[in-house]
């Protein structure tokens, strides 16, 4: 037990404060590495749990995929540093106190005895010889086969929607414009001019002339040859 | 029709992968699987940049769920052979389910009367959105295909949140539909206030996830490590019998609720929902307001029935479901008061959403199988009324361009049958007789009354509340039928085009006979939703005892 | 690892190491851990055991495999490019980079005011630590038993259930450091190397992961250990089925590795001509060692990787087959699943007549150390050719081929090693293999109609699209 309990008290300890650092340093570039080390000590709260391939999915998902992808997004658009005078004295006082009182509530449940069933010597041995994959595997196809399939199901449509909302939005071209004929008066009957008339298109680029772009096409396919 | 299911799903049950599954599981899981494979068909249609294709979309999504609706509809149709009673009811000798299966992929999800009616009505509130939200979408975005497809997801998601008998089901059931609304409020990306609406939406919803997960990972602890419905109130038993601490259960029960309450928009917890009803697009506006919220309570009405509000949490939480009663009064004072105020259309009906959240909490107050169905009967009831408001909003916006609530005067003028919708749905958001919005508070606020003599105070305060809300609701009214016309309704065309007016007014149709019948005739319904709660508290704790 | 109270050996350390440890405990005095009772003390002390054996395994492979590596890109590329490269400092330049290395040593350590002086140190630090932690991971030898003892635990750091990931989650952490590097450095193009590298190696993950998800499916282990074992069959080395079943893998593998460690074709992050080196521009002395160090050292692990999935780690061609009236495996095999992937060695038995299991296990662990250098020097030859060769991508290319072309084909090399999974499972011996292929002939048939559909789709679709956004981007200008 000695080992483990080292282990944990360097980890869990490193994960606070490195959370802490997450939330009050100045820095941006700064906060996303405090959560580095906070996603790579968590996972070796994992390892200690006998969870290995979580600790080592976490790595991979958490603690490298997901915190490059925010860096990315602070270094494209600068490190600022947090201005301090955002939050008022007296904010901060409101913050402090309701911070203090969930923490308060807080105290109860973390030393309260969970009734946790431990897991059988035979659980034990499978996970050191063979690790948790397998188990993980076979709970994931036979009981937990449905919230599984769903997960997947909802990562497509996140995926599906983070497309939609980076790219670019095409203007529709004449031959395939809006054939909704809307009232004259107020946008317009072709997609032209709705989309030179509408507020919210007003800033798109306007769509060349349909004929044009064909010929243009057909030239350009004489001249890759299709 | 056994053979039927066994000639359709025969081949998968004996492959390789029919070890994981059983003919039951799929049936009974058809509409979510029907909806599944329109996702994926659909997103392959989308894949063309072209306009065209991108619209061929909407009749594919239609079509899904018209014939999700109708597997609905045969899977409540089956019968059993020995007594010609619907699987799904109770048998009545025993009072037990029928063996059909009820249980759904290692008892993930449950197949019952209450998770078949709520998703029935998830279906038919998004064909009702799909169908007015056609004209609107394709001529503000682009790429309307995958609206259609992401609608479809969320609505896939509510529809799991329906029948979730696991957290962790639940958990992703929630994820699924939240997912799908952050993306689907930031459709219009041409419009500030849209992407605003997306972003704090994703920023709310995420906290309120975190807030919620936190209080399962306490109930999990508590429970000695289960995560399905029954298990863990077995757990808790067991616990319990070593003496549960009254601090750590109401934690857990507080973080719950919190995050239950921010899906709900139950004030304090409903800041995110006027900016975000604003800023979406108005077809989004209406599946938030009614699809999003009809899951949420199916999702928070199944696990406060069968978890929270049985034997050990129960006696210990008791003293906390007061709770339910200041979010109420809360909730219906702030929202109507707030709505008297408002500007716009979109803004106004987002308030009375939040007032009309405070009158079901009424229901959660009591806590019986009377108010939780006459909740559920106000929510079938909310997909008619709140949906046919929207409708109008949405066909008002297409001709005009404009949603604030000034621009309707004069609407009688130059549309009456629009004008004439529109005060139906708004007398029966506000409760008048012979609309159905009339029998759904009636209902609930008579349960509240009947359970105790310290409940009439809570039903005087929401009657005061019904008739502040009378005021905004009438006011448009009002303006609609009786004010000088708007230069906007001025320049209104009286033509109607057939062919592009036909989805909405069929969706305008399907709403307002919905809401004249349930007014007129609210029985069956009102039967249904007895049936189907009740069987959810008798199979949870008898099926448990079978099973085990 | 939790450390369980009757197993002696939590962390899975080789057993020559044990036994170094009680030899240790036993002889010299002060360190007598082998007495003390408590079994968590004594793990503790195998822990810490581990540790040293880190740093050993590290430096002592690692180290000298660079600085040959080194010398030889630089004399593989003059070779190609018909010079004769580094030929002053000693015999034919073998001691150039050794001299290189004393310069870096000896350089000033320049720090431009702006920079981040901690991201600045940490960026190099960060790249080359995990890096070289992956050394301790990969199987050099394979464990050696008789009659169902380990007498030899194998040239293995950790031999871990999660090995095959655990690789790449370490890795990709080196990721972390460039962008720092980059970012540090206050440089606009150390930022937008150090940006790239962090795009390209997310991107490029995902096939590498998926191709070696390919070949953990088929072994059915994520073991290394267990994986190399997997590939050793009664056809010799064509029971490797990395590279014969599933070729695919083998190619995405290869690629993504290249692009994994930042090499031509696909070193746009250090591209000299853009980006003057990308996110090392600002380093000198011994920081700017790091990453050079750390560089060559992934690229060795990369190739040994390579070689354990696909091409059968560290045993002979003849690994397992009968040929020539001799069953090429060792008779010294004793446990399932431990290795024994040995050729020379048995045969050597065979031909003397000597009893099997008395050729001394040092010959057998050196002939296997043999096989792998050789096929890791084979591939890391290969990636220097390819460097001598192919011009470099545009970041736009580099991306849309790994996100457009090479994760739906690995998916798709997934299905149909599902499908081998089923038809032709591994197994040890002959008969079996047989009977398993004409068993399941309707999956074989099944599958061939996959890789036909499935091949000739993917292509048919790619060639498509690529058609239809040539068409657009013509009709657009």
């Amino acid at each position: 037990m000695i080992v483990e309990n080292i282990l944990f008290w360097i980890f869990a300890p490193l994960a606070v404060t490195a959370a802490l650092g997450v939330v009050f340093h100045r820095s941006l570039i700064y906060s996303a590495l405090f959560l580095i080390v906070v996603f790579l000590s968590i996972a070796g709260v994992f390892v200690l749990n006998n969870a290995d391939f979580l600790a080592v999915a976490q790595t991979i998902v958490y603690g490298v995929g997901l915190t490059i992808v925010i860096l990315f997004g602070i270094m494209f658009t600068g490190d600022r540093p947090f201005d301090d005078r955002l939050a008022s004295p007296g904010k901060r006082l409101a913050y402090l106190i309701v911070g203090a009182m969930l923490l308060a509530m807080l105290i109860p449940a973390a030393v309260y005895q969970y009734n946790i069933h431990p897991a059988s010597e035979a659980l034990i041995a499978t996970y050191m010889t063979e690790g948790s994959t397998g188990l993980l595997g076979l709970a994931l196809f036979t009981q937990y086969a449905l919230p599984f399939e769903v997960a997947s199901v909802l990562l497509l449509l996140a995926m599906v929607g983070a497309i939609i909302l980076s790219k670019k939005q095409m203007v529709p071209t004449e031959k395939t414009s809006v054939k909704y004929a809307l009232p004259s008066t107020t946008l317009g009957s072709t997609a032209e001019e709705i989309y030179e008339k509408a507020p919210f298109h007003g800033h798109l680029p306007k769509e060349q002339p349909a004929s044009e772009a064909e010929t243009n096409g057909a030239e350009t396919q004489e001249m890759i040859g299709v | 029709m056994n053979d039927l299911i066994q000639s359709i799903f025969g081949w998968v049950v004996e492959s390789p992968f029919g070890q994981f599954v059983s003919a039951e599981n799929l049936l009974l899981l058809t509409p979510e699987f029907l909806l599944l494979v329109v996702i994926s068909v659909g997103l392959f249609q989308t894949m063309s940049d072209r306009l065209d294709d991108q619209k061929e979309t909407w009749k594919l999504s239609v079509l899904g769920v018209f014939l999700a609706l109708f597997s609905l509809v045969s899977i409540f149709l089956i019968v059993d052979p020995a007594d010609g009673v619907s699987y799904l009811f109770m048998d009545s000798s025993t009072l037990m389910p029928s063996t059909l299966g009820l249980p759904v992929f290692y008892d993930m999800f449950r197949a019952d009367l209450f998770s078949v009616t709520v998703r029935f009505f998830l279906l038919l509130g998004t064909l009702l959105v799909l169908l007015f939200s056609r004209r609107y979408i394709e001529t503000r975005s682009s790429v309307p295909g995958e609206f259609y497809i992401l609608m479809l997801g969320a609505t896939l998601g509510a529809m799991l949140m329906a029948g979730a008998n696991d957290l962790i089901m639940l958990f992703v059931a929630l994820e699924t539909l939240g997912i799908s609304s952050f993306i689907l409020a930031g459709y219009l990306r041409g419009e500030p206030k849209s992407t605003e609406a997306s972003l704090k939406y994703l920023v709310f919803g995420g906290t309120a996830t975190a807030v919620l997960l936190f209080g399962f990972s306490l109930l999990y602890g508590l429970s000695g490590g289960q995560t399905g419905f029954q298990e863990i109130v077995q757990g808790l038993q067991q616990a319990n019998s070593s003496g549960l601490n009254f601090a750590v259960v109401s934690l857990m029960f507080i973080m719950i609720l919190g995050g239950f309450a921010f899906k709900l928009s139950a004030a304090p917890f409903h800041m995110w929902t006027p900016d975000i009803y604003e800023g979406a697009p108005t077809p989004v506006t209406a599946f938030l307001s009614v699809v999003s919220k009809m899951g949420a309570f199916a999702m928070v009405i199944r696990f406060l029935f069968v978890v929270l509000s049985v034997a050990p949490a129960q006696e210990i939480l008791m003293p906390l479901y007061m709770i339910f009663g200041v979010l109420a009064l809360i909730s219906m004072t702030l929202g109507n008061v707030a709505a008297l105020k408002q500007t716009t259309i979109k803004r106004m009906l987002a308030y009375s959403t939040i007032a009309h959240v405070g009158y079901l909490f009424l229901g959660f107050l009591v806590m019986g199988v009377d108010s939780i169905s006459s909740i559920l009967f106000y929510l079938m009831t909310y997909v008619f009324m709140n949906l046919g408001a929207f409708a109008v909003a949405v066909q008002f916006t297409n001709e005009t361009g404009r949603d604030d609530i000034a621009a309707y005067a004069g609407l009688v003028q130059k549309k009456p049958f629009l004008a004439f919708y529109m005060t139906f749905f708004l007398l029966s958001l506000a409760g008048i007789p012979i609309t159905a919005g009339f029998f759904a508070k009636f209902f609930l606020f008579q349960t509240v009354a009947a359970a105790g003599s310290g409940y009439i105070w809570f039903v005087v305060i929401a009657l005061l509340n019904s008739t502040i809300s009378l005021y905004y609701y009438i006011n448009v009214i009002r303006l609609m039928l009786v004010a000088e016309p708007s230069d906007t309704v001025i320049a209104m065309s009286r033509r109607v085009e057939f062919a592009t007016a036909l989805p909405v007014t069929l969706a305008l149709m399907i709403c307002f006979l919905g809401t004249l019948l349930l007014g007129v005739y609210a029985d069956p319904l009102m039967a249904l939703s007895r049936d189907a709660v009740s069987q959810l508290k008798v199979t949870d704790s008898q099926m448990l005892s079978q099973s085990k | 690892m939790t450390v369980g109270l009757n197993v002696m050996n939590p962390y899975q350390l080789p057993d020559w190491f044990i036994q170094l440890h009680v030899w240790v405990s036993e002889n010299i005095p002060g360190l007598s851990f082998i007495d003390i009772m408590d079994p968590w003390q004594q793990a503790l002390m195998l822990f810490v055991w581990g540790v040293v054996l880190f740093v050993l395994i590290s430096f002592g492979v690692a180290k000298p495999s660079v600085v040959f590596m080194v010398l030889m890109e630089r004399k593989v590329l003059a070779w190609v490019t018909q010079r004769k490269g580094p030929n002053r400092v000693g015999p034919w330049g073998l001691l150039q980079t050794i001299a290189d290395g004393v310069k870096l040593l000896f350089k000033e350590d320049v720090m431009t005011p702006g920079q981040d002086k901690l991201l600045f140190t940490l960026g190099p630090v960060i790249f080359f630590l995990p890096v070289f932690v992956l050394f301790a991971l990969v199987p050099f030898t394979g464990a050696i038993a008789q009659d169902g003892e380990i007498v030899f635990g194998g040239l293995l750091g950790i031999g871990l259930p999660v090995g095959a990931l655990l690789l790449f989650a370490l890795s990709s952490i080196s990721v972390i450091g460039m962008v720092l590097a980059g970012w540090a450095s206050n440089n606009k193009y150390s930022l937008i190397g150090g940006m790239r590298s962090a795009a390209q190696a997310i991107s490029y993950e995902i096939p590498l992961v998926l191709a070696v998800l390919a070949v953990v499916l088929y072994a059915g282990s994520m073991n290394l250990m267990d994986i190399v074992e997997a590939q050793r069959g009664p056809l010799g080395m064509f029971s490797w089925f990395g590279i014969f079943l599933m070729p695919l893998s083998f190619l995405i593998f290869l690629i993504s590795s290249i692009a994994e460690v930042n090499r031509i074709p696909f070193d746009l992050p250090e591209a000299e001509s853009e980006l003057v080196s990308g996110y090392n521009t600002e380093y000198s002395g011994m920081k700017f060692a790091m990453f050079f160090l750390a560089e060559y050292a992934a690229l060795f692990v990369m190739c040994a990787l390579t070689v354990v999935f696909f091409f059968g780690g560290f045993m002979s061609p003849l690994a397992g087959a009968t040929l020539g009236g001799i069953h090429w495996t060792s008779t010294l095999v004793g446990t399932p699943g431990l290795i024994a992937g040995l050729s020379l060695a048995s045969a050597l038995e065979n031909m003397l007549g000597v009893a099997s299991g008395s050729v001394a296990p040092w010959i057998i662990q050196l002939e296997m150390v043999s096989w792998m250098v050789l096929k890791i020097y084979f591939f890391i030859f290969f990636a220097m050719w390819i460097r001598g060769t192919l011009p470099r991508l545009k970041p736009d290319q580099l991306m849309g081929f790994s996100w457009k072309f090479l994760i739906p084909l690995s998916l798709l090399n997934i299905f149909m090693v599902s499908f081998w999974r089923m038809w032709l499972p591994p197994v040890k011996d002959l008969e079996s293999m047989v009977a398993n292929f004409t068993q399941n002939m309707p999956f074989g048939i099944v599958w061939a109609l996959v890789l036909v559909v499935g091949i000739g789709g993917f292509c048919w679709f790619m060639s498509e699209l690529q058609t239809r956004k040539l068409k657009a981007r013509f009709t657009q200008s």
